[in-house]
C-alpha cells in the first residue's frame, strides 16, 4: 500500500510538472501576440475563471495521523499511529461556486503494540475504505471542503497470542482546505480534520477502529470526461 | 536408671581448655581417688586415641591411650572393685594408635605406628607385666603406614593387616608374621582403604575386610586367604549404591565370621550386620532403622553364650550416644542406651570376655570406659527407655534475617584453647551485616570437638530449632585428624547436612577449612588431608551448587609480610581475633552476593489482552532483593508451581526468566488454584532460596 502510495504521488507529480511545462510554454508563445487574450484571461468574468479553476476529477494522496478513541487500543498500540491514502473524487455538479463530488478514499493504516502483560508483539492492520459526498465552496484561493461518508473496515490483528481479521462498517465526517500551489495550476495542497465510527465486536470485545484523524495531502485535478 | 550400677566413673579426661598439665597433676590424684582421672592437654593429641579394650588373664578391662605428654598409657579398669589405674608404656614419642589384641593362650599382643615427617611404620610387640616385650618392626616401607589391626590364627601365629598411603594410593597389606609373607590385597581398587580388619576362621583362613572405593561411593571389601592362595577380591553388595563405611567383625562360637558396618540409607546412616556361616553369606541384617538420626561407628563382639553384641554411635538432636544391642536366641534386642552424659560420644569399641562386656568411648575430650555383665545388660535394656524423637515444628517460612554458624570450635570462637565465643567470626559477622542488612541475627551452633558425622546428626535439629534461612557450614577439621574417618567419608557428610538444609528450604554456603600448626600439618599424610578435603569441599560447592567461602586460600596466602597465615591462629588449630576478623569479613563478601529471593512478590488472576484477544492466567511479579550487591550476578529468576492442594515438595519449574521481573503463567485451570514461588539464580549457577509461597487469586 506504501509503494502504491508513493506511485501516485510520483505520477501526480510527473503530471503536474508536464503540465505545468506546458502552460509555461503556452504562456511564454501568447506574450506579445495574444495580449488582449491574456488581458481578457485575466480580467473577464468571474465564473469564468472560476470554471477554469475547479476541474471536474480529483485525484490525492494524502497521510496523517489517526487516533483510534477505543480506551483497550490506547493500552495496546501506545502512541501515534499514521495513515497513508489516496482518492479520486468526480464532480457530480455544481451550482456556480457550490461543487458537489463522489469521493473514494482507499486508506492503509498499521501499528505495533505490545499485549498488556506479557507484552507480546502485536500488530493491527487497517485497509479503509471511504465512500463519501463532498461538497467544494470554489473560490480562486483557499478552497474549504466538507465530506460525508461510510467506511467499510478491513481489519486484521496479528500476534503470537491470537491473529484475527475482519470487516466493519463505519461513518466519517471530514472537513478542510484545499490550498492553490501558484507554481503548479493543477496542483492542490490540501489539509483535512476527520471524525469516524466503527464499532465491532469479536470474542465479546467491543472495539470502536473509528478516531480522530487530520493529516495532509496534495491533489491534482485534471477534467476526466 | 539408679539400678545401673556401673556408672561412668572411669573416665580420662583430657581438657582441652587446660593449658598448662603441671597444674593439674593434683587434680590428677585427686580424681583418680574417686576413680575419675583428669588429665590437661591438646585436643589434637587426644584425638589419636585409639581406645581398643581387651580383657587381660585377671578379667580387667584394658586399654591403651596417648597422654598429653606424648606417652602411651596403659588403663586398667578392674570390674569388681571398679578401679582403675595408669601406667606408662614405653613405646616412645612417635608411636601412635597402638592397637591390642588377645591370642588364643590369653597372651596380649600390640601393634602401633610410628610416625616420621615422611612415613609412619608398623609395629608389633606383647605386652607383659606392663611392658613391651618382642617388639619388632613389621613393615618400615615408603608411605605412610597406618591403622594396624591384629588377628591370631588356628596355631597363634599372629597376623597383621594395615593401610599403607603413598603417591595418593591407599593399599591394604597383610603380613603374616611366622612366615614373613606380605601382601597387597586390595588392587585395583586403591583409591582408598580405611579401617581394616582382619579375622581368623575355624577353617584357619583368614578373612580381612575393609571400607574401599570402586565407583562411586564407599564400600565394605574383603578378601579370604584359604591357607594357600588369596581369593577373588570381593564386595558387600548392597543394592543401591550409597556410602557403606567401618567394617567391624568377629568369629562367633560356632565358626560364623559376624560383619557389621555403617551404611547410608539414602535419608541416614544405619548398622547392618551379616554373617558367613561357612557356605554362604546371610541376607543383610538392619540393626538399626530410623530416620533422622546416624547410626555410625559399629564395634562387634560375642560372649561364651553365643549372644553376638553390637555396640555404635548415634547421632540425633541432642548429640551423640553409645547404644548396645544383643542378639540372642536369633532375636535382637532393644537399643540399650550406654553412654549418659551429653555431648559427642563416639568411637566405640568393645571386648567381651566369658559375660562381661568391655567398652570404650571418646567423649569430647575425654575417653569412657565401661565394664557390664550381661545379665546387667539385660536388665538395663528392661529399663532402658527409647529417646524421644525429634518434634517437628511444620513452618514453611523461614527467617530472613537470620543465619546459623555450623561447625566445630572454630565456629564456635577458640582463641589459645579457651573459649572465646564473643571474639569468634560469627559475632564479627553479625555486625557486618547489621551494618549492612538492617538487624540481623547470627546463632552460634559451634560444637567444639564435633565431627561432620556430629554434626550431621545434629543439623536436622538444629535448623528445624532457629528456623533461619541461611547457615554457614564449616566442618571437618577434626574429622582429618582422625585416620580412621576417610576424606571421602567427611565430604559425604558435609553433602548430607548441605541436602538436609536444602530440604528444609535453609540455604547453605560452606567454607573450606583453615590450615592448622600443629605437628600433624608437618606430616605430610595428614596435610595431604586437608589439601584434599579442601578440593572436595570446593568441588562440592560447585557440584551442587552452593556459595563457597574458601577460607584456606584466605589463611594460606596470607602475606608473608603481614606475618603469614601462621600469623592468624591463636593456637595450633583456632584463628587469631585478627583471623576470625578475616573470616568475618570473607563470609560476608560472599553472604552480601547470596541469591537473596526477590521481594514483593505477587501473583494474581489477570488477562493479557491484544485488542481482539484475552488470555487469563496467573501473573506473577517481583522485585530485585536490595540486599544484592551486585546485581550483574543475577542470571535469572527461576518460578516453581503446584497446585494448592499438593504438598510443598511438589513444587516443579514452571520457567526460568531472564533479564524481566515478571512472568505470566497462561498454563493454568481457571477453576484450579496454584501457588507460586520464586528464586534468585546466579550467574554461577547459584540457586537461593525461594521467596514465600503465593497463591494466586
Amino acid at each position: 500500500m506504501r509503494h502504491l502510495f508513493k506511485l501516485l504521488a510520483l505520477l501526480i507529480l510527473f503530471f503536474s510538472f508536464v503540465e505545468g511545462l506546458t502552460a509555461y510554454s503556452e504562456h511564454q508563445s501568447l506574450a506579445g501576440t495574444k495580449q488582449i487574450h491574456h488581458q481578457r484571461w485575466l480580467t473577464s468574468k468571474h465564473e469564468e475563471v472560476i470554471f477554469e479553476k475547479t476541474k471536474n476529477t480529483y485525484i490525492e494522496i494524502f497521510t496523517g495521523v489517526y487516533n483510534i478513541r477505543d480506551d483497550r487500543f490506547k493500552q495496546i498500540y501506545k502512541g501515534l499511529g499514521f495513515i497513508y491514502g489516496f482518492g479520486l473524487s468526480k464532480k457530480l455538479f455544481n451550482l456556480n461556486q457550490h461543487n458537489f463530488y463522489l469521493s473514494l478514499d482507499f486508506k492503509f493504516y498499521s501499528k505495533k503494540g505490545k499485549s498488556t502483560i506479557t507484552e507480546q508483539d502485536t500488530k493491527l492492520i487497517l485497509k479503509p475504505i471511504s465512500l463519501g459526498g463532498t461538497y467544494m465552496f470554489v473560490t480562486d484561493g483557499i478552497i474549504p471542503f466538507a465530506d460525508i461518508g461510510v467506511d467499510y473496515y478491513p481489519y486484521e490483528e496479528k500476534s503470537i497470542l491470537h491473529s484475527t481479521s475482519g470487516t466493519v462498517w463505519g461513518f466519517h465526517l471530514k472537513g478542510g482546505i484545499l490550498i492553490p500551489l501558484n507554481i503548479l495550476r493543477s496542483l492542490k495542497g490540501k489539509i483535512y480534520f476527520r471524525y469516524s465510527e466503527a464499532e465491532t465486536v469479536e470474542n465479546d470485545f467491543e472495539v470502536n477502529l473509528g478516531g480522530i484523524e487530520y493529516g495532509i495531502g496534495i491533489v491534482y485535478e485534471f477534467n476526466l470526461f | 536408671m539408679n539400678d545401673w550400677k556401673l556408672r561412668d566413673k572411669y573416665d580420662i579426661r583430657l581438657d582441652s581448655e587446660m593449658n598448662g598439665y603441671r597444674n593439674k597433676v593434683l587434680i590428677l590424684i585427686i580424681l583418680s581417688l574417686t576413680l575419675t582421672l583428669k588429665i590437661s592437654g591438646k585436643a589434637s593429641i587426644l584425638r589419636d586415641l585409639t581406645a581398643e579394650p581387651t580383657f587381660n588373664h585377671r578379667g580387667d578391662l584394658i586399654y591403651f591411650y596417648r597422654n598429653i605428654d606424648d606417652k602411651i598409657r596403659l588403663e586398667t579398669l578392674k570390674f569388681q572393685t571398679e578401679e582403675s589405674s595408669t601406667k606408662t608404656i614405653p613405646l616412645g614419642e612417635k608411636a601412635f594408635s597402638p592397637v591390642i589384641k588377645k591370642d588364643r593362650k590369653g597372651q596380649i599382643w600390640v601393634a602401633w605406628e610410628e610416625w616420621e615427617y615422611d612415613h609412619s611404620r608398623i609395629y608389633l610387640g606383647r605386652l607383659e607385666e606392663d611392658k613391651i616385650i618382642h617388639s619388632r618392626l613389621i613393615w618400615g616401607g615408603e608411605g605412610f603406614n597406618l591403622s594396624p589391626y591384629l588377628s591370631f590364627d588356628m596355631d597363634d601365629n599372629p597376623w597383621i593387616v594395615w593401610v599403607n598411603y603413598k603417591d595418593s594410593q591407599y593399599k591394604v597389606f597383610v603380613h603374616e608374621i611366622i612366615k614373613k609373607n606380605t601382601w597387597v590385597i586390595n588392587s585395583p581398587f586403591v583409591s582408598s582403604a580405611f579401617t581394616p580388619q582382619i579375622t581368623t576362621d575355624l577353617n584357619n583362613h583368614v578373612w580381612v575386610f575393609w571400607s574401599g572405593k570402586d565407583k562411586g561411593e564407599e564400600e565394605i571389601f574383603y578378601r579370604v586367604f584359604d591357607k594357600y592362595n588369596w581369593l577373588p577380591l570381593s564386595k558387600i553388595a548392597r543394592e543401591k549404591k550409597l556410602p557403606q563405611i567401618n567394617p567391624s567383625i568377629t568369629l562367633d562360637q560356632k565358626g560364623f565370621i559376624w560383619l557389621t558396618w555403617s551404611g547410608y540409607d539414602g535419608k541416614d546412616y544405619e548398622i547392618y550386620c551379616k554373617f558367613w556361616n561357612g557356605g554362604k553369606w546371610s541376607r543383610i541384617i538392619n540393626i538399626t532403622n530410623n530416620h533422622q538420626r546416624d547410626d555410625v561407628y559399629p564395634s562387634i563382639s560375642v560372649t561364651s553364650n553365643n549372644i553376638l553384641i553390637v555396640a555404635w554411635t548415634q547421632s540425633g538432636k541432642e548429640g551423640s550416644h553409645i547404644y548396645i544391642k544383643f542378639l540372642e536366641n536369633d532375636s535382637w534386642s532393644e537399643k540399650i542406651k550406654i553412654s549418659y552424659s551429653r555431648g559427642q560420644n563416639i568411637f566405640p569399641r568393645i571386648d567381651v570376655k566369658e559375660e562381661k562386656i568391655g567398652i570404650t568411648w571418646q567423649f569430647q575430650n575425654e575417653i569412657k570406659a565401661k565394664i557390664i555383665s550381661f545379665y546387667q545388660l539385660k536388665e538395663r535394656e528392661l529399663l532402658d527407655e527409647s529417646p524421644s524423637e525429634t518434634h517437628i515444628i511444620y513452618n514453611p517460612y523461614l527467617n530472613e534475617d537470620k543465619y546459623i554458624g555450623f561447625g566445630d570450635s572454630i565456629t564456635y570462637g577458640y582463641i589459645h584453647y579457651k573459649k572465646a565465643p564473643e571474639k569468634g567470626y560469627l559475632p564479627r559477622l553479625e555486625i557486618l551485616l547489621d551494618q549492612n542488612f538492617g538487624d540481623t541475627e547470627v546463632v552460634n551452633e559451634g560444637k567444639p570437638g564435633e565431627i561432620t558425622q556430629n554434626g550431621l546428626g545434629r543439623i536436622r535439629s538444629v535448623i528445624r530449632t532457629h528456623l533461619a534461612r541461611y547457615l554457614l557450614l564449616m566442618e571437618g577439621t577434626n574429622d582429618v585428624a582422625f585416620k580412621r574417618i576417610s576424606v571421602d567419608t567427611i565430604v559425604f557428610n558435609l553433602e548430607q547436612m548441605v541436602k538436609r538444609c536444602i530440604e528444609f528450604g535453609v540455604f547453605p554456603a560452606i567454607a573450606t577449612i583453615i590450615p592448622r600448626n600443629d605437628w600433624k600439618w608437618h606430616s605430610k599424610f595428614f596435610r595431604d588431608r586437608i589439601f584434599y578435603l579442601n578440593e572436595k569441599i570446593r568441588e562440592l560447592a560447585s557440584n551442587f551448587p552452593i556459595p563457597l567461602v574458601d577460607h584456606f586460600n584466605l589463611f594460606y596466602y596470607y602475606p608473608e609480610e603481614k606475618g603469614g597465615w601462621e600469623s592468624l591462629l591463636s593456637d595450633y588449630n583456632h584463628p587469631s581475633e585478627e583471623g576470625y576478623q578475616l573470616m568475618a569479613e570473607e563470609w560476608f563478601e560472599e553472604i552480601k552476593n547470596f541469591p537473596f529471593p526477590p521481594i514483593d512478590f505477587q501473583v494474581k488472576r489477570a488477562y493479557d489482552e491484544i485488542l481482539f484477544y484475552k488470555e487469563l492466567g496467573n501473573d506473577i511479579s517481583w522485585e530485585d532483593n536490595p540486599k544484592i550487591h551486585d546485581r550483574n550476578r543475577i542470571e535469572a529468576y527461576i518460578i516453581y508451581r503446584k497446585k494448592i492442594e499438593e504438598a510443598n515438595d511438589q513444587f516443579k519449574i514452571l520457567q526460568i526468566v531472564y533479564d524481566k521481573l515478571n512472568y505470566f503463567d497462561k498454563d493454568i485451570v481457571p477453576s484450579a488454584q496454584c501457588m507460586y514461588v520464586v528464586s534468585t539464580l546466579r550467574t554461577d549457577e547459584v540457586e537461593g532460596p525461594c521467596t514465600e509461597p503465593k497463591q494466586d487469586h
